[in-house]
């Protein structure tokens, strides 16, 4: 393992405090026992927080997704592990502004179990909370069981949309079937060409060789679901939209917006050529990309590979889109006219 | 088993625990994504920073501290599954200040309905539910025939190790290993191997404190 590190066991509350060194006058850091939680300081009172989290290791989701018109809390385990509830609960209470918070996270069990005692002592308090489970990965199960899928890169188009509600003074309750629609609309296939290490265990977390890809690659550098001979951009490409539109709910007339996503090692060259290759496909199914976002924003570690997220949009969802926000890595989520 | 036993049982699955530590994390890294041996070890560390405070209680109100603990130190998938497992042990045991076979036996009994509402796994479903399930049959089995506990424990762990080592057999049906399928055919489930290596800390510390005759 060739990582710029200090000690492994540290690297979680390091990175959170190089975080706080670079925009510290936007953040507190609040710590819990082991854990830290990074909270904006400028919430205005009576409007619906945004919290959300996850492991560590995805840099610089979601520590990155802080600010105006996203989100509010970031709350992190260790390197791609769920927070505990007690940091969670933290982070909750230290944003909540009366009108309660909102959780966005991704649909994994030991996420989905430590949110949810979270809720339950957050509703003890009296703390008003919504968990939206994301789930947008078509490889983990099919359409019809879409609540066991694992969630991936519209983790950042959900917290842009419900910050942007938030921001716009909906309540808790108001918000719920707006997001719950968004999420709807969002779908994301990955692909891994190298593994992950993960700094605690210093070996990499699976095995691929030189001429393979893995399809369906998950967030932690958990095996895909099928391996497949290396294959050039273009028919990757092809063959991760072909699956997305199958899955619903794209289709001609559609606009939608397109992240591609960096794992970590995947240059923006690559990123360009792939972003380049989805406009080709999209287009021949008569499906228009309002706006596209490349680069690292949701990785597993030194990963190379790439993920694709398409959301579908409607009048509503364009307009959250496109109010502001401001964060120090989603700066780009700023409408582009 | 009495507090002093129990205590003694917490800090030997902390040693054997974080001992395995690279081992089940290994294992992890088969099916998920390689830390469970890390977290499982971060876990009983806060846990033996706080068994000294524990020493005057009795052996329900330590498991359920201990369960208090495991879940606010712990965190990812294992963490409120182990807080969980201890806590319904701390509150089956209720009161009592000695624990006997039967007792053990609702106690763990316990745990598994617990676990099982919290995580909705069922046996088999490549779980540590599939190093538990066949101890807490076998603890029933020896609550009936009166056997004592030192002997049932030992015989309820080697059904947790043999049930964790069957793990390798079957197909993964929870958590991150289960979008592989088939794939997890071969790889023992790392949860059940840290609860076989649980209980048999407990049936270990109970051997050391009644020697063979």
């Amino acid at each position: 393992m060739k990582k710029l590190i200090n000690d492994p066991n540290r690297v979680r509350e390091e990175l959170f405090e190089g975080f706080l060194a670079a925009y510290g006058k936007q953040y507190n850091l609040i710590r819990v026992g082991e854990g830290t939680v990074a909270v904006r300081r400028d919430i205005p009172d009576g409007r619906v927080a945004v919290l959300t989290g996850g492991g560590s290791g995805h840099e610089p989701l979601f520590l990155g997704a802080l600010g105006p018109g996203m989100a509010d809390a970031a709350v992190c385990g260790d390197i791609f592990s769920a927070p505990s509830p007690d940091l969670i609960v933290a982070g909750a209470g230290a944003v909540h502004r009366g009108a309660g918070v909102c959780m966005i996270h991704g649909n994994y069990a030991g996420d989905n179990m430590n949110f949810r005692i979270a809720c339950e002592m957050l509703a003890e308090e009296g703390i008003p909370t919504f968990q939206l489970r994301v789930w947008d990965d078509i490889a983990s199960a099919p359409p019809a069981r879409k609540e066991e899928r694992r969630g991936m890169t519209a983790d950042v188009f959900l917290i842009k949309i419900a910050g942007a509600l938030a921001e716009r003074g909906a309540s808790l309750a108001g918000m719920v079937p707006v997001i719950e629609r968004a999420r709807e609309y969002c779908r994301t296939l990955g692909v891994a060409l190298t593994s992950a290490t993960v700094p605690q265990t210093g070996k990499p977390t699976f095995e691929i060789g030189e001429s393979e890809m893995e399809i369906g690659i998950g967030m932690h550098g958990e095996p895909g679901v099928g391996r497949e001979p290396m294959a050039s951009a273009d028919s990757t490409c092809r063959r991760m939209i072909d699956r997305m539109v199958a899955d619903l709910p794209f289709r001609a007339g559609d606009e939608v917006l397109l992240l591609v996503n960096s794992m970590g090692a995947t240059t923006y060259m690559e990123l360009y050529i792939m972003a380049r290759a989805a406009h080709r496909v999209l287009a021949e199914y008569g499906i228009s990309v309002h706006a596209t976002h490349a680069g690292p924003f949701f990785t597993c570690q030194e990963m190379a590979g790439c993920m694709i997220t398409l959301m579908k949009l409607d009048e509503e969802l364009k307009s959250l889109y496109h109010a502001p926000a401001h964060s120090p890595d989603y700066f780009l989520m700023r409408a582009l006219e | 088993m009495d507090a002093p036993a129990l205590i003694r049982a917490l800090a030997l699955m902390g040693e054997r625990l974080r001992e395995q530590k690279d081992w089940l994390s290994g294992l992890d890294a088969a099916c998920g994504d390689g830390d469970h041996g890390v977290s499982v070890a971060r876990g009983f560390e806060a846990v033996e920073e706080n068994i000294l405070a524990w020493a005057q209680l009795a052996p329900g109100p330590i498991l359920r501290q201990c369960g208090r603990v495991l879940l606010s130190s712990t965190g990812g998938a294992i963490g409120p599954i182990l807080a969980t497992f201890f806590s319904e042990l701390g509150k089956a045991c209720g009161d009592s200040g000695e624990i006997d076979t039967p007792t053990m036996a609702v106690m763990l009994q316990a745990s598994l309905d617990g676990v099982t509402r919290l995580g909705g796994a069922r046996p088999g479903d490549k779980t540590l539910l599939d190093a538990l399930a066949p101890a807490v049959d076998s603890l029933r089995r020896d609550a009936d025939d009166a056997v004592p506990l030192r002997r049932a424990m030992h015989r309820a762990a080697e059904a947790a190790a043999g049930g964790a080592r069957e793990t390798a057999g079957l197909v993964a049906r929870q958590g991150r290993a289960r979008y592989l399928g088939e794939r997890s055919i071969g790889h023992p489930d790392p949860g059940a191997h840290t609860m076989a290596i649980i209980l048999t800390a407990v049936a270990d510390a109970i051997r050391e404190e009644e020697p063979r005759a």
